[in-house]
């Protein structure tokens, strides 16, 4: 790490922990704005070009939109970060929360006792996957095997039947808005910022985001690896919890497809953010801002009349084009 | 422990466990021991089979091909929409096209070491976006003078059928190949060690385009199969490839640390799979239990291997190559 602050230190916009290799002023500066190079021109060309898009109620909707996204994407980053890249069992483990968080207000528990199960049982559905990746398998096939037997078991057990809620408690808070700003988004812009926090003053986080960047250092010095990639897969599944409950609020119900695609999403969030390339260096932002990249695409493409194809095409190809950009230019000055 | 003696007792194992299944099978369930439900299991051991063979490319030499399933969704939508004149020329552009795609993926992680895991997420993404493009709403079908293609892939051949001879005859030239020939051994020794490979002369460019290839046709083959056999083949099919693909292959013994893996013990990967997936079909339950079953085995096999690994002393219980840089596989 050192040896990079060396080396960025004449650059003013460099931020701490910039990858090793770019050499001069232009590289650091490049990647620091490439992830939010496309929100401006996707935005520029789509306020010239696609009528209704700058509008308020649309730009409330692009970043609610983006907020579900976003909210699982910056729980999902604590797995980028530690250096595993990402879960495949996000949608499932969410669906799975969504089901427990209602069942719990079903059956007339109080809010505070509906939120604490399911943190609780999003503790368990992390750690149980962290257990099996610190161990050292393979974190994709590990979260895919685990996956599909989780949601297989959550459509077995509720015999994939909608619950929905006759009292919504937390509706306020999926639905709602404060001064015209949807509550999914402030709540979204928090985490955000709680986030990084955590990852620059904490030393729990600092302490994962040198696992990622450097797995054998950090066991060196006497940092739990394997404790810290339990509590990545944690902090990712309390991020789908977060989700679930939101989107309870929001649509008063838990069904078995409710969250699908999240997965998609949040991968395509990662990848085009940038974080994924980055790995542990706790950018945490640039989660957020891929989420914010993808919704705005998404929106643009629906108000271009462009079908669900088309837009998970370019989702792939952005995410791939992000993807091969920066590997390069980590590359070059090797 | 020499490394023949190492791969004969996880076959042994592997032929112990299938047979176990089936007479399991043949005692518990009703209709279970039956001509056609052995030809339904060996006719699906060819088609997944042909699957898990392509993930073993990639996996032998150190990679992960995520995007098998949409790689096959596509191959079978091409050979149809292409095929509507002729059925061959379907066939052949999907081929083409699947090849050529996978030659350019490996050729890019080659040349940019990107990780094939990220850069095939992508992929797996983008072409599952470039089949709901191809057929958005109703699916593509075979046109009625082409059934007897169908009718003919399903038709029986001893304890299988045309298709499962297909699959077979295709995996078994594959594991051939892979001991026999020049690249297929380079395969092995760059999973092995990369720069110990390169140093040695292995043209690492060619493995990889190779592998990725080979996996991308592989899947690709599997995909047309499946669409001809339906006579249909829509945009958001064949996702549980991947899955079935990956438990064969891993529970055929193949290392997701490179250098490991032989395409008997695949077959044999793919049969278990297979029988437990007939199994829960004809117990009539619902299909989650098929999920629940196919992710339990596909997570026992992840540990039996790692516990494994780790009483022999074997690399993979030191998990530095797993935990050194983001994401390398």
């Amino acid at each position: 790490m050192a040896a990079n602050m060396a080396e960025g230190a004449g650059t003013p916009i460099v931020v701490d922990g910039e990858t090793p290799g770019v050499s001069g002023r232009w590289g650091g500066w490049m990647q620091t704005i490439a992830p939010i190079a496309p929100i401006v021109v996707i935005f520029v060309l789509a306020a010239a070009s696609v009528p209704g898009f700058v509008s308020g109620p649309n730009l409330i909707a692009v970043v609610q939109a983006s907020a579900i996204t976003g909210i699982a994407a910056i729980g999902a980053a604590a797995i980028t970060i530690v250096g595993k890249f990402v879960s495949l069992a996000i949608e499932q483990q969410a669906v799975t929360l969504a089901y427990v968080f209602t069942a719990m207000l079903m059956v007339g528990q109080s809010l505070t006792a509906a939120i604490a199960v399911t943190l609780v049982a999003a503790i368990l559905l992390g750690a149980v996957q962290g257990y099996l990746v610190s161990r050292g398998l393979n974190p994709i096939v590990a979260t895919l095997a685990f996956g599909s037997a989780l949601y297989g078991s959550v459509v077995l057990l509720s015999d994939n039947r909608t619950i929905t809620l006759r009292q919504n408690p937390v509706a306020w808070l999926g639905g709602g808005t404060s001064w015209g700003v949807p509550n999914q988004a402030i709540v979204f812009l928090v985490l955000l910022v709680i986030g990084t926090l955590f990852l620059s003053r904490t030393r729990l986080g600092r302490q994962l985001v040198l696992t990622g960047a450097n797995p054998k250092a950090a066991e060196l010095i006497g940092i739990p690896v394997r404790k810290l990639v339990v509590i990545a897969y944690v902090l990712a599944a309390m991020g789908s919890a977060l989700v679930a409950i939101l989107v309870v609020g929001q649509v008063s119900q838990a069904s078995s497809n409710m969250f699908d695609g999240l997965t998609i999403d949040v991968v395509a969030a990662i990848l085009v953010g940038g974080i994924a390339i980055q790995g542990g260096e706790g950018q945490l932002w640039r989660a957020g801002v891929g989420a914010l990249i993808l919704t705005m695409l998404s929106n643009v493409m629906l108000l271009l009349g462009l079908d669900a194809g088309v837009r998970l095409l370019l989702k792939g190809a952005l995410a791939a084009a992000v993807l091969l950009t920066m590997t390069v230019m980590k590359g070059r000055g090797r | 422990m020499s490394a023949l003696a190492r791969i004969d007792r996880g076959l042994w194992l592997r032929i112990i466990l299938s047979i176990v299944l089936l007479v399991a099978g043949s005692i518990l369930i009703d209709g279970f021991a039956t001509t056609a439900t052995l030809a339904s299991i060996t006719e699906n051991v060819g088609l997944i089979g042909l699957v898990a063979a392509g993930l073993m490319l990639t996996m032998v030499v150190g990679q992960l091909d995520i995007a098998v399933a949409s790689v096959a969704a596509v191959s079978g939508i091409i050979a149809l929409l292409a095929g509507q004149n002729s059925l061959l020329l379907g066939i052949v552009a999907a081929l083409a096209a699947a090849g050529v795609y996978g030659g350019v993926i490996g050729w890019i992680i080659a040349r940019t070491g990107v990780s094939s895991l990220v850069l095939t997420v992508c992929m797996l993404i983008g072409l599952r976006g470039l089949a709901l493009v191809l057929v958005p709403q109703a699916p593509a079908i075979l046109s009625d003078d082409l059934f007897w293609v169908s009718d003919g892939l399903v038709a029986r051949i001893g304890p299988t059928s045309l298709l499962g001879v297909i699959g077979l005859v295709i995996i078994i030239a594959l594991g051939l190949a892979m001991r026999g020939t020049r690249l297929g051994l380079s395969m092995y020794a760059v999973g092995g060690n990369v720069e110990r490979a390169r140093g040695s002369g292995v043209n690492t460019t060619r493995v990889y385009v190779a592998a990725f290839a080979g996996s991308a046709l592989l899947a690709g083959t599997a995909g047309i199969l499946a669409s001809l056999r339906s006579g249909s083949a829509s945009g958001t099919g064949m996702d549980s490839l991947l899955l079935d693909g990956v438990t064969a292959a891993v529970v055929g013994g193949v290392s997701l640390e490179g250098g490991r893996g032989n395409i008997i013990n695949v077959l044999l990967g793919a049969l278990i799979v297979r029988i437990i997936a007939a199994a829960v079909a004809l117990e009539g339950v619902q299909s989650s239990v098929e999920s629940i079953a196919t992710g339990g085995v596909l997570l026992a096999m992840l540990l039996v291997d790692y516990a494994l690994a780790r009483r022999s002393g074997l690399p993979f219980a030191n998990s530095w190559r797993v935990l050194a840089g983001p994401v390398r596989i």
